[in-house]
């Protein structure tokens, strides 16, 4: 067992390292930074938060930073993933991967590590950095449970957008398609999800014009629960004072963040058993 | 230069005592591509499409086994049930009588058609790869890619690498972990003469030492002089198989001898042989390739030309895939053309 784990994890830094000296990342990985840095700079400062949101405590910041985690570190996911399988299919690499004797599951998932791992790591300093950057702002260090919390929910979502592109990748023929699918599915989450969480609230009565209502923010929550951006947010709001916590219990959240964990994963492993190189 | 001798133990050696041993058994084995048959209500639907059928393959130990066929007849499908690749729908596949997916792979070295090896990274980084995912040391990596000519360009982006170079790659690649098999499909490809020469004598020393090979190729002139038995596929199925020289034979091919020497050309080479001049070697005052009906060129045969006849050439000639595959299949080369493809229906 020792074994099989130190021969992912070897694999699995490989592909890491593979991906950090890639030419995407060059562009990806300061821009990741700087924007989570940015995000953290600007929201620490009262003088200019937009009109409307009330930025209390360094837990305020981090909430509200991690609305661009959403859209940044998830973008760069796809942006390392989409051809991970799909590149190695066409140039026959994978045939060979493939043809060693380390099963096709430990195989999933050292593939999975590697483009977590490197996905991981610009948003990793981009947090860590703009930790200290609301320090020099707000004059407070966000609290270590905040931090943490933070790194642990960024980290679960980047998880759930890596099994999500590799396994669009292993199903894309070619890696034109690969970027679709990968795009598309990000696309979906990160900007189309509203339209779903409308339909669910006007199929059960719910005003949709009011979505400041106690109602449609139920429903919102609940539908959120089906989404990974949606369970990211609320994992985040229970970091937050009692007011804006959630309202659905954070058992229940946790629970989906546990499926959104492994289902994916599982398809994927399921995926890669029985690929055809 | 890195030797095989180096890089092998002695512990595999089989061959070179003389005995042999199945290395891998296939029996009854049919894999077939699932092919897209949408229907009303069922869109997704598949049926059974190309692929291989019925195969019965044994592998011995030491024995460099060629694959040829016409396109799509399922050598390289072959080559990836063989190594693992592809599931089985019927039939069993074991190699040195374990069935279990992990240890069969681990005893196999498989170098697919063309891979392109594209990076990032170099060839040094490609094979430390593999060389985690076999669990070996990556000395033996090191010491492969010196074996293959590429030890000064380990540190080049494959990016800037050959065809030539990739094929050598792939080979290192495949030859990692000392594998007891090794299934190769159109290894010559973009190689060099000069590196052609130099990979069957390769072959030849790692067969000698009990590595069985199996080598697909689209042309016997390659095979010929390499391999030790043939398998031709037609249809997704073994239509022949054996040494090249009994293959012919079991297909009734006529057998073809080329015959050259020095002084008065013999006027006649026996009943029922035909006799076609052929270029001149250096040397040579005459050359024929004699065609046999039937039955084979004997010493008997070559005393009753004369006794003062002085042969400087006498070897049999192969009929030729082309041929081979006619007979095999019937079709006639000259009218088929490109028309010879050898996928199976999709309803068969």
């Amino acid at each position: 067992m020792r074994n099989r784990l130190q021969t992912i994890w070897v694999v699995a830094l490989h592909d890491t390292k593979g991906h950090v000296r890639s030419q995407r990342m060059l562009i990806l990985a300061p821009l990741v930074i700087f924007i989570l840095c940015a995000a953290c700079w600007g929201l620490a400062d009262s003088r200019i938060v937009p009109v409307g949101l009330s930025v209390h405590s360094p837990a305020d910041v981090l909430f509200l930073s991690s609305t661009f985690v959403v859209f940044i570190s998830t973008l760069s996911v796809v942006l390392l993933g989409f051809d991970s399988i799909s590149k190695r299919r066409l140039t026959g690499e994978l045939a060979i991967d493939l043809s060693q004797p380390m099963s096709r599951s430990d195989y999933a998932w050292s593939q999975l590590l590697g483009v977590w791992l490197a996905a991981m790591i610009p948003t990793t300093i981009g947090i860590i950095v703009g930790a200290a950057l609301i320090h020099r702002q707000m004059g407070v260090w966000p609290e270590f449970g905040d931090i943490s919390m933070f790194l642990i929910s960024t980290g679960l979502l980047l998880w759930w957008y890596t099994c999500l592109q590799l396994l669009a990748s292993s199903m894309a023929r070619d890696v034109g398609a690969s970027v679709t699918l990968g795009v598309g599915t990000w696309l979906f989450f990160v900007f189309l999800w509203l339209i779903p969480t409308l339909i669910v609230a006007q199929s059960m009565g719910v005003d949709v014009t009011d979505t400041t209502s106690m109602a449609f923010d139920q429903i919102q929550e609940k539908t959120d629960l089906f989404s990974p951006n949606g369970v990211y947010q609320l994992l985040m709001e229970t970091q937050l004072a009692s007011v804006n916590q959630p309202h659905l219990s954070s058992k229940s959240i946790w629970l989906s963040a546990l499926i959104w964990f492994m289902a994916p994963t599982m398809a994927f492993l399921k995926r890669i058993e029985h690929m055809r190189p | 230069m890195a030797s095989i001798d180096g890089i092998y133990s002695n512990s595999m050696k089989g061959g070179a005592y003389g005995w042999a041993r199945a290395m891998l058994e296939l029996r009854a084995a049919t894999f077939r591509y699932p092919v897209r048959r949408p229907r009303r209500f069922r869109p997704w639907a598949t049926i059974p499409g190309p692929g291989i059928r019925g195969i019965d393959l044994t592998l011995s130990s030491g024995t460099i086994l060629g694959l040829v066929g016409p396109n799509g007849a399922g050598k390289s499908t072959l080559l990836q049930v063989m190594a693992n690749l592809l599931p089985l729908e019927d039939g069993t596949l074991s190699v040195e009588g374990t069935a279990t997916a992990e240890a069969c792979r681990a005893a196999i070295g498989y170098m697919p058609e063309r891979v392109t090896w594209n990076g990032p990274g170099n060839a040094e980084q490609a094979i430390e790869r593999l060389c985690t995912m076999r669990n070996i040391s990556i000395s033996n990596g090191h010491d492969l890619l010196d074996l293959v000519g590429l030890g000064n360009r380990t540190l080049d982006d494959l990016s800037t690498f050959s065809q030539g170079m990739k094929q050598r790659l792939s080979l290192a690649a495949a030859l990692l972990g000392k594998p007891k098999i090794l299934l190769l499909d159109e290894p010559l490809n973009g190689l060099d003469p000069v590196a052609q020469g130099a990979f069957r004598t390769l072959l030849r020393q790692l067969a000698n030492q009990g590595t069985s090979v199996v080598i697909s190729s689209h042309t016997l002139s390659d095979l010929e002089r390499l391999a030790d038995e043939f398998v031709l596929m037609h249809h997704g199925r073994i239509v022949a198989d054996g040494p090249l020289l009994e293959i012919e034979r079991n297909l009734g091919l006529r057998a073809t001898i080329e015959i050259a020497g020095l002084g008065i050309p013999p006027i006649s080479f026996g009943d029922g042989i035909e006799a076609k001049e052929i270029p001149l070697h250096e040397g040579e005052e005459w050359a024929y390739h004699l065609h046999l009906a039937k039955g084979e060129w004997t010493t008997q045969r070559r005393s009753e030309l004369g006794p003062e006849m002085t042969f400087t050439r006498l070897q049999s000639v192969p009929a030729g895939l082309e041929t081979v595959i006619s007979a095999a299949t019937g079709l006639d080369i000259e009218d088929a053309g490109f028309s010879i493809l050898s996928e199976v229906d999709s309803d068969a």
